[in-house]
């Protein structure tokens, strides 16, 4: 159909087929790929764009209801020479960070400010509760809109003061521009000469043996260029398994790489084990025709009976998922010492036990995974891109042990990538699929999923059966903890996810607390659900939770203040280096400090008043605390390897002094959101004294000149690439300053290192050279001290010596409506400390986006399989609930500064530490304002309807 | 994308559409987006080929007052009515529709599509326009009809348009209520389904005449609870006689609940809350009034 319309105030006609949707017409026809498909239902908001001035998300509209319509888009919104307001004010107050929904939410929000121009927070709140914002939360958004709001009606002079560029500076992020304006190509964005689509096929059955596959009509269907299956790539290894905990029991053999081959191959062979195993791929013209001739392909199954439960995946007559796995038992680990535990809990004044269920969660990032890969067959070259935390791993991984292609022949690309939460740190099976198709087509090929696909084949997270006890005194002292777990890990094993359960849990069941007696039993078990894999806060929140569970339940059986009994236990500030019985070394820190801070912020001592004043209301109040340590900065590495880790967690950086004086960094550092192109040029800009401007990074892209990178996950970022950095500053000062002594003639101690220049101090006036001219000279090499190369150059890797610690302690104060069971946050308080901040702004941010995903966990979230056939049954946002802005309250955020001893920069993590205390203090919360009511535990995610059973299970019991 | 293949038509006047619809496999699209999640997910209809937009029939995106009636067009948008002044005379519209908070379902939700595709989105809609004793306009090649907005819901079960029937407009009385509201238990929104109770109240001497009450989020179409109306007729709003008449009768109510997730027990629960709340708010503002 001919279809006419404006966008940006341009006009644009094309023929488009009725079924074309807006969204991809303006990408795919248009090419302004701001817009961005997230969740596909009209849910997320990424893809919004201005319909007559409309908020309109577009991939709810078909393009031919545009007709004679004026788009406005994210391209169209800042002028040649200015941002709009909005942007500014988005980037001014930090509400950027991996900018996937910042287009979409910008366009929500100029309609807004049109119709309302001084919204209050709620009124925003509400307007956006069609656009999600899953990695930074809404409260940098918010605050930007207001000032959005002020800078729209010339209430808001000229922006915010510069901040200074050095460490404990606010300063604006940088490469931040592009995602504001929808310039930045994320993975799904982009397009090569000649390039063709894949769809892949996954299984409908959770458990089946596969009899046969039919191609053949796929086959026939317009512009398919090829259907593949598993009698294709047969010579396609599984992938790998790259953490298997030595000191465990598991069915895994020993490999002479400690790599270890694992069952989860590219394509299904004789069986599936989960729905969403990969059957069958089409590589096509077009995504809609890879996608037509997909709906064609005809598997003939055998189902299986299915096993979803860990529990009973173990017993004797479960349903079997690999033959050579007796029971499904993947390992057994123990940490601490069981039998002094068991005496301990057996000698105690007081005990209490609990069944805890932490439930399965899906990291559901708004941008899906997607990979586009490329053979060059003149320089027999294969390049992939893909959205990964994990760049050089691939790489490594995808040569050496999937596709048997030498290291040197693969580069692996990341381009811009909406966030993670942990799930794009793994090696999925679609990933080297695709770069193999592209061999075997000739052609690119890009792959990008979909929403449905997403839930299906993407690792899911925590999903682990607790049985606790805690032991202590009548006083108060806790003498023993004991967690007895099993964890379900789904169908396969995938990279990492055999360790995650084991000592991310294990050692950190302990949480802020001195407990002599501790002990972790996990049993990591098959069954037919979605493989898992670490989730922000891993393995952390798991723990964090059951020993703020268990320590409020032990308050309460004492009839002791839960604060006090954690000021009791809680590791004091003489104790440091504190060994926690279970493998931790403690770095620093003042835990009951921040208890304290919070608590006084809370109004802790009018909490009866406040119970008193809501009941009043038809509420009942409660106020829960969630206080945590959580072990970040990987890390060691000897110590990782000796938990099975067969990778270096070295923190790597290669820093180069261009003879211009620009300084190019290239950073082992991945980052998805975490803003290290601001943080990391703020230490360069601080230890090198010049101008932040004068420096870049680089990252994304194993082609650069680093040898080695690990990449960014579980808060390591700052405390170990970040150190890399500082300590290859620290190697060029030391260079140009020996280069100095050798051109000034004098001795090495008379060269002083300042404002980026060095100076021989006897005559500071003859005897200095910037940087710049430092480096220009060592790049001529003409006169050179003995033993000294040219260049201004070096490769830094910084290894700690121990993890670092941050901590904290989050309050919750909840209302239950007593007639709804409807749970409202009325406010949070969150007071960490995460060692030395460099960027004030960055780190609220992520205190912001760990909030908001713990509330997620502790109210809405949880994967839905149906119990009979094992299908995922939360495809989509909707039924999927990730909080909006509308469930936050007004949170105030509390911070110390406790440097680590760890790492020269005294940095701790923050990336996703501060999630762990947010479920267990709603929880907490909500068991406190039921404690009259008997309540002592309920299990995430809390919903009204658990809540209507319990009571009511207790009003018939009384009855 | 949408995996089926689709033709596209947009007749210019009313005629052509009426010709269209009554062809097999044609679907109406009045502007409400709601049908094109369904085809995504494959939900729609599957021997759907055609869509027949309006958007270019003049006269169907028009509020008008005509013999003491509000007529709604059917490509109304709901953002349209938000904005009109005379949603002002309908507090029970104007609070229904404040229940959906995102603009693009605001912009592209019409009162054309609440009957066309139903869902969740429209429910608290549909509810209130029932609540208000309006009535669609059903026009086919050879006639008008209209139509009880309760005709479109069987017990809470969705009953779609009549076969070849193209809806025009949507008409509500004249009102001689003295009071309405919309309450929605919606908290976390997005988590759960939209719950919510369209209520209305007719008096004279403190003594109800006329009461309609709907309940929106429960059922597939929002339900009208007739029996517990028919209850409360002569009486007065009271706390017993909303305990006492009102919950007792809700109680003996068929409520087939669309949400298999949630305990029926829980949802039977807060209809129960809901419809206190509605009443008790009533019996305050007609208080008010009469004070």
């Amino acid at each position: 159909m001919n279809l006419e319309l404006h966008i940006n105030q341009t006009p644009y006609q094309q023929d488009v087929e009725p079924r074309l949707l807006l969204i991809d017409f303006l990408r795919d026809n248009a090419n302004l790929t701001g817009a961005k498909w997230g969740c596909g239902s009209g849910t997320c908001g990424t893809c919004t764009v201005l319909v007559d001035g409309n908020t309109t998300k577009s991939c709810q509209m078909l393009a031919v209801e545009a007709e004679g319509r004026a788009i406005t888009t994210i391209e169209g919104l800042a002028s040649v020479t200015e941002l709009h307001p909005v942007q500014t004010a988005f980037w001014e107050n930090f509400a950027v960070q991996n900018g996937f929904s910042t287009p979409g939410t910008i366009m929500s929000v100029v309609e807004l400010l049109e119709n309302n121009p001084n919204p209050n927070d709620d009124e925003i709140k509400q307007w956006l509760q069609g656009n999600l914002s899953r990695e930074t939360g809404y409260e940098q958004i918010v605050k930007a809109v207001k000032e959005a709001a002020a800078r729209l009606t010339n209430q808001h002079s000229n922006g915010h003061a510069p901040a200074g560029q050095g460490v404990g500076q606010a300063l604006k992020t940088r490469k931040t521009q592009e995602l504001l304006t929808g310039d930045a190509k994320f993975i799904a964005d982009m397009v090569m000469p000649n390039m063709a689509h894949a769809a892949i096929l996954q299984s409908p059955h959770a458990h089946a043996m596969i009899r046969s596959i039919d191609t053949s009509e796929a086959e026939a269907m317009p512009g398919v260029l090829r259907v593949f299956t598993a009698k294709d790539t047969e010579q396609i290894m599984p992938m790998p398994v790259i953490w298997v905990p030595p000191f465990t029991e598991s069915h895994f053999l020993s490999h002479p790489s400690g790599i270890v081959p694992g069952s989860h191959r590219v394509f299904a062979t004789d069986k599936v084990r989960f729905a969403g195993d990969q059957l069958a791929a089409v590589v096509a013209e077009t995504r809609q025709q890879a996608y037509d001739a997909l709906a064609r392909i005809k598997v003939n199954f055998e189902p299986l009976p299915v096993v979803l439960d860990p529990e009973e995946a173990l017993q004797d007559g479960a349903p079997q998922l690999h033959e050579s796995i007796p029971n499904n038992r993947m390992l057994n680990a123990v940490f601490g010492d069981k039998a002094a535990v068991e005496q301990a809990i057996d000698e105690a004044e007081v005990v209490v036990e609990q069944r805890i269920y932490n439930q399965r969660m899906m990291h559901n990032t708004l941008e899906v995974r997607g990979v586009l890969g490329n053979y060059d067959t003149n320089t027999n070259q294969y390049t992939l891109w893909t959205n990964t935390q994990i760049p050089y791993p691939h790489r490594l991984l995808i040569s050496l042990y999937v596709l048997g292609i030498p290291y040197n022949s693969l580069r692996v690309v990341v381009p811009a990538i909406g966030e993670s939460n942990g799930c794009k740190g793994n090696l999925y099976p679609d990933t080297p699929l695709v770069l193999w198709m592209a061999k075997q087509v000739g052609r690119p090929v890009k792959w990008v999923d979909t929403r449905e696909g997403f839930s299906r084949n993407t690792a899911q997270s925590r999903d682990q059966v607790q049985y606790g006890t805690i032991a202590g005194t009548r006083d108060g002292k806790i003498t023993a903890l004991r967690c007895r777990a099993f964890s379900n890990v789904g169908a396969y094993p995938v990279i990492n996810a055999p360790g995650q359960p084991l000592p991310l849990i294990g050692k950190s069941i302990t949480g802020a607390y001195v407990i002599p007696h501790a002990s972790y039993e996990v049993d990591v078990v098959y069954t037919n659900k979605v493989p898992t894999a670490p989730m922000r806060g891993s393995g952390r929140a798991e723990a964090i939770f059951f020993v703020e569970r268990m320590i409020e339940m032990f308050a309460r059986k004492l009839g002791i203040d839960s604060a006090e009994v954690r000021r009791i236990n809680m590791v004091q500030p003489d104790q440091f280096p504190f060994e926690n019985g279970l493998g931790w070394t403690y770095d620093s820190g003042n835990y009951e400090n921040l208890l304290n801070l919070a608590l006084e912020k809370a109004d802790y001592v009018n909490l009866a008043a406040m119970k008193a004043e809501a009941s009043l209301r038809g509420k009942w109040l409660g106020l829960g605390i969630g206080s945590y340590v959580a072990v970040a900065g990987v890390g060691n590495s000897a110590k990782m390897g000796g938990e099975g880790l067969m990778s270096g967690t070295w923190g790597s950086a290669y820093i180069h002094v261009a003879p211009s004086g620009e300084v190019a960094i290239t950073t082992g550092a991945q980052p998805h959101g975490q803003s290290q192109d601001t943080t990391f040029l703020q230490v360069a800009a601080q230890e090198l004294q010049i101008p932040i401007d004068y420096i870049t990074l680089k990252h994304s892209d194993t082609s650069n000149p680093l040898y080695y990178g690990q990449a960014s996950y579980g808060s390591r970022s700052l405390s170990v690439e970040g150190a890399a950095v500082q300590k290859g500053c620290q190697a060029i000062i030391k260079k140009a300053r020996e280069y100095a002594s050798y051109l000034f003639k004098m001795p090495l101690e008379l060269i002083e290192y300042k404002d980026g220049k060095v100076i021989g101090t006897p005559a500071p006036d003859q005897a200095v050279m910037t940087l710049q001219q430092v480096a220009l000279m060592l790049w001529f090499g003409w006169d050179l001290p003995e033993g000294m190369d040219p260049g201004l150059e070096t490769t830094a890797y910084f290894d700690p010596k121990n993890f670092n610690f941050p901590f904290g302690t989050h309050i919750a104060i909840i209302e239950i409506d007593q007639e709804t069971y409807q749970i409202e946050l009325k406010r949070y308080i969150a007071a960490n400390d995460f060692g030395v901040v460099v960027n004030p702004g960055v780190v609220d941010g992520q205190s912001y986006g760990n909030i908001t995903l713990g509330i997620g966990q502790a109210l809405s979230e949880e994967a839905q399989y149906d119990p009979i056939t094992g299908l995922v049954l939360t495809t989509d946002l909707d039924s999927y609930a990730i909080p909006r802005a509308s469930w936050l309250p007004p949170i105030d955020l509390i911070r110390t500064e406790t440097p680590s001893p760890s790492n020269p920069l005294g940095a701790k993590g923050a990336g996703d530490v501060s999630n762990p205390p947010v479920a267990p203090a709603i929880v907490n919360a909500v068991c406190d304002a039921l404690a009259e009511l008997n309540i002592t535990h309920i299990d995430m995610p809390v919903t009204p309807e658990k809540l209507w059973q319990m009571l009511h299970a207790k009003q018939s019991l009384t009855v | 994308m949408i995996g089926i293949k689709l033709a596209y038509k947009a007749p210019e006047t009313l005629k052509e559409a009426l010709d269209l619809i009554g062809r097999e496999g044609h679907q109406v699209l009045t502007a409400d987006q709601a049908l094109v999640n369904g085809l995504k997910k494959g939900t729609s209809s599957s021997s759907l080929h055609t869509l027949v937009s309006l958007r270019k029939i003049p006269g169907l995106a028009t509020i008008d007052y005509e013999n003491n009636e509000l007529r709604l067009g059917t490509s109304i948008t709901y953002t349209d009515l938000l904005n009109h002044q005379a949603l002002a005379h309908y507090p029970v519209l104007a609070q229904a529709l404040a229940t959906i908070p995102d603009p693009h379902l605001r912009h592209h939700s019409t009162v054309g599509g609440a009957l066309y595709h139903g869902g969740p989105v429209h429910a608290p809609v549909i509810a209130a326009l029932m609540a208000l004793d309006a009535t669609a306009v059903v026009l086919t090649r050879d006639k008008e009809t209209r139509l009880p907005l309760q005709y479109f819901s069987q017990s809470g079960l969705r009953v779609l348009l009549p076969l070849g029937g193209l809806l025009s407009a949507i008409v509500i009385p004249n009102t001689s209520l003295n009071a309405s509201t919309y309450l929605s238990l919606n908290q976390l929104s997005g988590r759960q389904r939209n719950y919510g109770i369209a209520a209305c109240v007719a008096q004279s001497d403190q003594t109800i005449d006329q009461i309609r009450l709907v309940l929106a989020g429960f059922t597939e179409q929002p339900i009208q609870l007739k029996r517990v109306e028919e209850a409360l007729l002569g009486k007065t709003l009271t706390a017993d006689s909303i305990k006492m008449v009102a919950i007792e009768q809700l109680e003996q109510v068929k409520l087939p609940f669309q949400d298999g997730s949630l305990p029926e027990g829980y949802q039977r629960h807060l209809a129960g809350v809901a419809l206190n709340r509605a009443l008790t708010s009533l019996a305050k503002k007609t208080t008010q009034a009469v004070s």
